[in-house]
């Protein structure tokens, strides 16, 4: 008897271990928990620095850089204009090591920003293009012979894409960039020197 | 401000700098493998035709170009390209001007005070004269040419008319000969087994000859004038005895 009587009562106190919840009850709480996972920084001031890889014809290097974004709030803090600047080394050794190519570039741009704020995503694409200047120095070696130097500023372009995630109190973004700024040099000859890169940064809210 | 001054500002705003070397040029070098740069005498002399010849396995003999080094400072190589392919490697451009230009080819940089000078013959004989060398470097930018005057000459083979219709070798004759360019240094021999024979340069067109007695037995006597440079020219002289 003392046994049915303990069964008894379990199953009676079942229904308040369930937490019976209405349904609008659910829904909201699920709304709350995923605006939480999308509540994007949308900075007004931003400083995003970056490192990556860049490839292109003058073979595999790596390059830094950062942006300095302004989102004055025009579509939701969506659109920013930025400053933009990277710096790139790269190198080229000539056939049967006759000459060694060592080519630094600072480029720096204006550039206007979009990101693809959502209420409901967590992975949000953006988009940049820019119009700037690129400095290059580049420097031919000619073994047992000397070096001739050649230096640049002349006009560069560059537009890019990518995905942004929240870590933190700001973003990861990864990004892929095409640059434009063909050299007025003899030895590089109209080559954008490894224009394509692959970069990834943190965008810290400033502001 | 409007995007097209903007626009404008940015293409105003390229500008190149390149390093400039100015060649100059002190001396001529013998191009014998080793660093000396002891100089060359002026003009350094070449003949108009070659002069040696190197066997090869698929063409035969093929001619020696000449070569030597130019001995200055300022020589620089330039890349162009160096993103296409290798780039393309310019030398200094090294040529002989006077009675005719000439380019030299694959003339290699050692050092900014060494370039090599190579010049190939082709199916005509070089224009005889005094030529100057010259390097200028491949940059447009850099427009002086450096030149060492009177530094080559190219010259013939030595002609050698003998003033004797005829020559008599019972016993040593001496005969003289007309023509040129003879120079210090002309060999004369009369086979390539004998040793040379006693010459006399009286003057830069007139050398005499001793030939020794029995040189030759046959109707005719051949003589080879070789010049300094590897220039050479044979005479027939007829032997009889009055």
């Amino acid at each position: 008897v003392k046994r049915l009587a303990v069964v008894a009562l379990l199953f009676a106190a079942a229904p308040s271990f369930a937490q019976t919840r209405s349904p609008e009850e659910l829904a909201r709480i699920r709304a709350a928990n995923r605006y939480e996972g999308i509540a994007w920084p949308r900075p007004t001031l931003s400083i995003a620095p970056r490192i990556g890889i860049a490839v292109g014809d003058m073979g595999v290097t790596y390059s830094v850089g950062a942006e300095l974004a302004y989102a004055p709030g025009m579509l939701d803090k969506r659109l920013a204009f930025a400053i933009d600047a990277a710096w790139k080394p790269s190198s080229l050794d000539g056939q049967f090591s006759s000459y060694q190519l060592k080519v630094d570039e600072i480029a720096a741009a204006a550039a206007v920003t979009w990101h693809g704020y959502s209420g409901s995503a967590a992975l949000i694409p953006f988009f940049a293009a820019g119009l700037g200047v690129s400095a290059r120095s580049a420097a031919t070696d000619f073994p047992g012979v000397g070096t001739r130097n050649e230096k640049e500023v002349v006009p560069a372009g560059f537009v890019s894409a990518g995905l942004a995630f929240r870590a933190g109190s700001g973003t990861v973004e990864v990004e892929l960039r095409a640059r434009y700024s063909p050299s007025q040099t003899v030895v590089l000859d109209g080559s954008s020197n490894s224009p394509f890169s692959l970069s990834a940064g943190y965008r810290f809210s400033l502001l | 401000m409007r995007p097209s001054i903007a626009i404008l500002l940015l293409l105003l705003a390229a500008c190149t700098q390149v390093d400039s070397f100015t060649p100059t040029i002190t001396a001529l070098a013998a191009n014998n493998g080793v660093n000396d740069r002891t100089p060359l005498a002026l003009p350094f002399r070449m003949c108009d035709v070659p002069a040696h010849f190197t066997v090869t396995d698929s063409f035969g003999p093929l001619p020696d170009p000449v070569v030597f080094i130019i001995i200055g400072s300022g020589f620089m190589p330039q890349v162009a390209n160096a993103t296409e392919s290798g780039g393309t490697y310019r030398s200094p451009l090294v040529a002989l001007e006077g009675p005719a230009t000439y380019q030299a080819v694959g003339s290699g940089v050692f050092d900014p005070e060494r370039i090599s000078f190579r010049l190939d013959y082709g199916d005509q004989p070089f224009a005889d004269g005094l030529y100057a060398v010259s390097v200028r470097n491949p940059d447009e930018s850099e427009t002086v040419t450096a030149r060492l005057a009177n530094a080559v000459q190219i010259v013939p083979p030595p002609r050698a008319v003998p003033s004797v219709a005829s020559v008599c070798l019972i016993s040593p004759a001496t005969v003289v000969f007309r023509g040129g360019p003879f120079v210090p240094g002309l060999r004369v021999t009369a086979s390539a087994s004998q040793p040379d024979l006693e010459t006399s340069i009286d003057a830069v067109d007139q050398v005499t000859v001793d030939i020794p007695s029995g040189a030759n037995t046959g109707p005719s006597l051949v003589l080879t004038f070789l010049d300094p440079t590897g220039c050479k020219s044979s005479v027939s002289i007829p032997v009889s005895c009055p």
